[in-house]
């Protein structure tokens, strides 16, 4: 599942790549990369089974422990 | 830059984009959280409740006409503090839209496909927005202009369909609510669905009759609390009590239909209803965070980052709650209090800051 992940990921790079490099814009290659790299990398680690805290449980957990009363 | 919102969107298209927008996760989870005879009259006062905070949008974007809300919160917060409300608002824009992924992937996990993978399911669906969204703001609005007036027909159609299992005496009995109580839903209305509709206001600069968007507004919001309340009379009328106990109570009494057992499982229709309406949706969302953002981050182009955010949206659909039953208590209890700091504080200071300021000055580009 992984290389699936790789290929899909890389597929997508290879496909935008060339216009991004076309643009000459550093800041939009960057941008672009690190972003890609981000989501291969949460791919990765959900795929081979990495439990990550789930994000809108945290909020409910904050807003319950300060509105406690209202909620 | 700004390649994506080439084309002016005229005001009825803004209508039927609002409208799907609007209806986009609520025609499947009834907002208020509760179904009781009075339910209608909660989405009236939400309605209205939206509408006041729509002006506030709409003043904004007349008082900064052609700016979206990152270039608005710079020009009139200063640089720095600029930049924190705009990351706070788009924080927003992307959780919502990751929100609604996980409302697609949550219905289609229960109700149709329980064995496909999650991440499959969420990459191909929200896919299908990213490439609305590549393809530029027009399509998005075509889209709409052909899905929503077949949303308002089907969901009529099933209407129609449902006289034969409607009961009156369920309706009943009306107005026997206590006044808090029905204030408390309409207040969860208001910031569900009618106060997302602050993210239009990374569209709202791409009308073309900015002068105009006033009545548009009115008349999707006027649209949708009309689609909003015929599915929720449909759905008590033919559930009764038992209407709260369901996931999705809409979709549960469209399964009863079964004319002369030649019409039957016609909730494929609300199925695709809220299919269609939850891609406007998450298109939209994720046109203003994709606009947004690289307005934000200074980027030459809008389209660097369609596919970073459609991995990102799809990934955070998947990781925001471990499931269905929280998911719809989390838009039911902590929404409304999430999204006051989005939808009223950060606007109407804004709006309250400006005004102050004498904002944009003259001579000064807006």
């Amino acid at each position: 599942m992984v290389i699936v992940i790789t290929v899909f990921v890389g597929m997508l790079v290879c496909l935008q790549l060339p216009s991004l490099l076309k643009l000459g814009s550093r800041r939009d290659l960057l941008t672009y990369l690190i972003l890609m790299g981000l989501a291969y990398i949460l791919m990765v680690l959900r795929t081979v089974g990495v439990h990550l805290p789930y994000v809108t449980s945290a909020i409910v957990r904050v807003f319950k422990a300060v509105l406690g009363r209202f909620i | 830059m700004a390649e994506l919102a080439q084309g002016r969107i005229s005001n009825i298209q803004l209508v039927l984009l609002l409208t799907g927008f609007l209806l986009g996760t609520s025609i499947l989870i009834l907002p208020g959280g509760d179904i009781h005879p009075d339910t209608w009259l909660a989405f009236l006062l939400g309605c209205g409740q939206g509408l006041i905070l729509a002006f506030i949008y709409l003043a904004l974007a007349r008082r900064f006409p052609g700016q979206t809300f990152v270039k608005i919160a710079e020009a009139v917060w200063g640089r720095y503090i600029g930049k924190i409300v705009s990351l706070a608002f788009l924080w927003y824009v992307f959780h919502a839209g990751a929100l609604t992924t996980t409302n697609f992937l949550d219905f289609i996990k229960v109700s149709i496909l329980p064995s496909t993978p999650a991440m499959l399911l969420v990459l191909m669906l929200v896919g299908v927005c990213a490439a609305a969204v590549w393809s530029g703001l027009e399509v998005i609005t075509r889209c709409s202009e052909v899905l929503v007036p077949l949303t308002i027909l089907f969901t009529l159609f099933l209407a129609l369909m449902l006289i034969p299992d409607f009961k009156a005496a369920n309706l009943q009995p009306v107005l026997q609510t206590p006044l808090p109580e029905l204030l408390k839903t309409s207040v969860r209305v208001a910031t569900f669905p009618f106060g997302e509709t602050v993210i239009f206001l990374m569209i709202l600069p791409f009308l073309n009759k900015q002068n105009k968007s006033l009545s548009s507004v009115v008349i999707a919001f006027a649209l949708t609390v009309f689609i909003l309340i015929t599915g929720m009379l449909r759905t008590l009328g033919v559930l009764g009590n038992v209407a709260p106990l369901y996931v999705y109570p809409l979709y549960q009494a469209t399964r009863s239909i079964d004319l002369g057992h030649i019409l039957t499982r016609l909730e494929i229709l609300t199925s695709i209803n809220f299919l269609t309406m939850g891609f406007i949706k998450a298109s939209v969302q994720l046109f203003a965070f994709v606009v947004g953002l690289s307005q934000f981050l200074g980027l030459k182009s809008d389209r660097t980052l369609v596919v970073p955010a459609w991995l990102l949206m799809s990934l955070l659909g998947l990781y925001n709650l471990p499931g269905v039953a929280e998911t719809i208590a989390f838009t039911h209890t902590v929404y409304p209090f999430y999204a006051l700091p989005f939808e009223v504080f950060i606007p109407l200071a804004t709006l309250v800051v400006a005004w102050l300021r004498k904002l944009p000055r003259e001579g000064q580009q807006p």
